[in-house]
């Protein structure tokens, strides 16, 4: 790893970062619960402004018995014309538990909100950001790319201390702070007609609703793609050293 | 000595809370809906305090076209008037049948 002698180095994680980490942590898996929930109410995405069960969706998930349940009365023409657009009454009692797993969404929204401003305002202010995650220049390099990725192969990694991050780590930890979360927050308050009747222009920016629910779900799937492999990377350095460096250790 | 022009914990913290009850206090004059002391109504209560504070309150949703309409499914029955329908209702059909009785 490149040393810098000439910033004194820090030995572990301050206490601001423990404190988002965890409570942001806390957020992140009751957002990943309760998505789920709400993703099993309606088990389908769409692309545009509007979707819903009569119209041919993007994808389906097999994941509830909401999944392809079929129970409609015959469908009805809309309008006195041939090809009329329809709507049919459901026969089938659906699961449909949306009041509780949209509030805990929410909820659990506003956790990560604040431990996501109370990070970002020391990060960038105490130069956390500017110090610590975004890389140097020697360090990107193809060689420091190609070196680093065998070495997160192998099956132990070097354990760095505290804020000592890795040029991979480094990289994942800026896509997540700068691309996913607020792409995940912005596409979450698309879906808010409240919020897009104040700013329209979320809707063009993420292609409507519909776009940005799916935008929304493919970017919670990075997420926890980010979680697992941000796990495994801990058990494959020393997963008690590392859950002490961010807990108790000063 | 040059001064350090950094934000402390401290000041971040100030500003975070006196944002957070400027957005409280915001919503004090309106009564808000009972929240039974579950916690789940209490969030609600927040994003629905936070909405009022910071949406603009006459801003009108966006209008689309008759083109935009899409197929839907209803909720319950479409047409309480046929009795082949799950949802059927004989007060519904009495009605319906007067109406149109009238409009003949």
């Amino acid at each position: 790893m490149s040393e810098n002698t000439s910033r004194p180095v820090k030995t572990y994680h301050s206490l601001w970062v423990k404190i988002s980490h965890w409570v942001g942590t806390l957020g992140f898996l009751l957002l990943v619960f309760s998505g789920v929930e709400i993703i099993m109410v309606h088990p389908r995405l769409y692309w545009g402004n509007a979707g819903n069960d009569l119209m041919p969706a993007l994808f389906e998930f097999p994941i509830s018995r909401n999944y392809h349940h079929g129970g409609w009365a015959p469908a009805q023409a809309i309008f006195d014309q041939p090809n009329s657009l329809i709507s049919a009454g459901r026969t089938y009692d659906i699961f449909n538990q949306n009041g509780w797993g949209r509030s805990l969404h929410f909820l659990a929204a506003w956790i990560m909100v604040f431990s996501g401003v109370y990070y970002l305002v020391i990060a960038i202010f105490s130069g956390h950001i500017k110090n610590n995650l975004i890389p140097r220049l020697k360090e990107l390099t193809f060689e420091t790319f190609v070196k680093e990725i065998k070495e997160h192969l192998k099956s132990s990694i070097a354990y760095l201390k505290g804020p000592q991050y890795g040029l991979l780590q480094k990289l994942s930890y800026l896509m997540v702070i700068f691309i996913l979360l607020p792409t995940i927050a912005l596409t979450g308050l698309t879906m808010s007609p409240a919020i897009t009747a104040s700013y329209p222009f979320l809707l063009t920016i993420f292609f409507g609703a519909q776009s940005a629910r799916t935008i929304h779900f493919f970017a919670a799937v990075l997420l926890v793609l980010f979680l697992l492999i941000h796990i495994w990377m801990i058990v494959k350095s020393g997963f008690k050293k590392q859950l002490l460096a961010m807990t108790v250790k000063k | 000595m040059e001064k350090k022009n950094i934000i402390t914990r401290r000041t971040a913290l100030i500003t975070g809370v006196s944002a957070m009850g400027s957005i409280l206090l915001g919503g004090c004059s309106k009564p808000t809906p009972p929240t039974y002391g579950h916690l789940l109504r209490m969030g609600d209560i927040f994003t629905y305090e936070a909405q009022r504070s910071l949406l603009n309150v006459r801003a009108l949703s966006k209008e689309y076209n008759r083109a935009d309409i899409s197929s839907f499914p209803a909720t319950g029955s479409i047409n309480p008037s046929n009795p082949s329908l799950p949802g059927f209702s004989k007060d519904y059909e009495l009605l319906h049948r007067k109406l149109r009785c009238k409009s003949s």
